[in-house]
């Protein structure tokens, strides 16, 4: 956050004309593997569906967002190879609790119901904010500590500056390429911040970007057996680190998209199918 | 290597860089470079301001002007549209002078511009 806020400039405001729109958004995310202390290892598989509609009039969109997750069956027999022995002998003496801490992610769905609010504005003919918001509405109730872990909803905030060439910046076969990036931080409510910086190319309605995203702060380990706060066990409080890699395709009114993020630490292996329609209003 | 200490440090340097330059000064790098693409070698560049490029074809003996602002005197402007979620790009407007000009008819712009520009040229009505 504290790096956003620093870049910003106050200088007028570049005269770019907003086009108001009406969008609908489907995202598909599957995750069946995630990195914890430096470890790769299978998790029960994790289907999350996520659908957004919303409106946009100016600078600003408001809208609701609904995510459902579900999360597999977790059978130990499943992830033995994956396990250590140590381990393993380690399960054959836990208590009831320290085994729901093992698999709280299984055979359980969660829904979440969002209020979603956005702000952009162009700074500058290279530069611009956007910030964008999520409230939560509607939870599932009698939500135990360890099913929380599946996030059926969030209360954050992001912010981006995104640097940007509104002319291209050079033709490949042809067609100009426009080359863009941003540097940004996300907070949610448990108070984990990110830093986000990314860079990518638009050409010929093909959109290539890649994300790096670091915690600031965060639980090292949630999955840890040890006692630590409550807090510390929720994912929304994990420490990510990692790669996001992204491509989409602009399609008349729609935008076909795919995402899959590379954790190097604390993070999942999810990959992410979306979809996207938007009506504009000239 | 931690990559916060990498990430704040661009954060900064880009700071920095974009701090030292003006809002004039960013106006100023008008990227007719890219719109310079579009042309027919034919035409020639005869003058080239940050608001202003006028352009000229010598067997047609005709001149054309193209601005980054509105312009009365602009035969085409370009002007900014952004969308939700994405940045800010030109778009190309003809004037009602240049869209209706009987000596410059439609089917003659190919000899000004690449069919590339020609599909983004927009109508005036564009404008409005």
């Amino acid at each position: 956050m504290v790096l956003t806020v620093g870049l910003m400039p106050w200088g007028p405001r570049a005269q770019a004309q907003l086009i108001d729109d009406i969008s609908f958004s489907y995202e598909y995310m599957t995750l069946d593997e995630g990195r914890t202390s430096g470890e790769t290892f299978p998790i029960p598989r994790v289907h999350r569906h996520y659908m957004t509609a919303s409106v946009a009039r100016g600078p600003f969109n408001v809208g609701l967002a609904f995510q459902r997750t579900r999360s597999e069956p977790f059978a130990i027999t499943d992830f033995v190879d994956f396990i250590p022995p140590e381990l393993l002998a380690l399960i054959d003496t836990m208590t009831p609790e320290q085994l729901a801490t093992l698999l709280s992610f299984a055979d359980d769905t969660q829904n979440g119901l969002m209020l979603t609010a956005g702000y952009q504005r162009a700074l500058t003919y290279r530069m611009r904010l956007e910030a964008s918001a999520r409230l939560q509405l509607l939870n599932d109730e009698d939500i135990t500590l360890f099913q929380a872990r599946l996030a059926p909803s969030y209360n954050d905030l992001h912010v981006n500056v995104v640097f940007f060439n509104p002319d291209g910046n050079g033709f490949f076969r042809d067609r100009p390429y426009f080359v863009s990036w941003y540097v940004g931080s996300a907070v949610n409510h448990l108070g984990r911040v990110q830093t986000l910086l990314g860079g990518g190319v638009w050409w010929n309605n093909l959109n290539f970007y890649a994300t790096g995203f670091y915690s600031v702060n965060g639980a090292e380990d949630p999955f840890t057996l040890e006692p630590i706060p409550e807090r510390e066990r929720d994912l929304n409080f994990i420490q990510e680190h990692g790669v996001s890699l992204s491509g989409s395709y602009d399609w008349r009114n729609f935008v076909f998209g795919i995402r899959k993020n590379i954790p190097f630490k604390n993070a999942g292996s999810d990959i992410s199918f979306s979809i996207n329609y938007r009506l504009f209003f000239d | 290597m931690k990559p916060l200490p990498i990430l704040a440090a661009l954060a900064v340097a880009l700071g920095l860089h974009l701090l030292m330059l003006a809002p004039a000064d960013l106006q100023a790098q008008a990227q007719w470079r890219v719109l310079k693409k579009y042309l027919q070698a034919d035409m020639e560049v005869v003058r080239e301001e940050p608001q202003v490029l006028v352009l000229a074809h010598g067997a047609r003996q005709d001149t054309l002007r193209i601005g980054l602002a509105p312009c009365d005197t602009c035969d085409i402007v370009g002007e900014l549209e952004e969308r939700r979620g994405s940045n800010p790009y030109r778009i190309w407007v003809a004037s009602e002078a240049f869209w209706n000009n009987p000596e410059r008819p439609q089917s003659a712009w190919g000899q000004y511009f690449r069919s590339h520009f020609l599909r983004l040229l927009r109508s005036p009505e564009a404008a409005d």
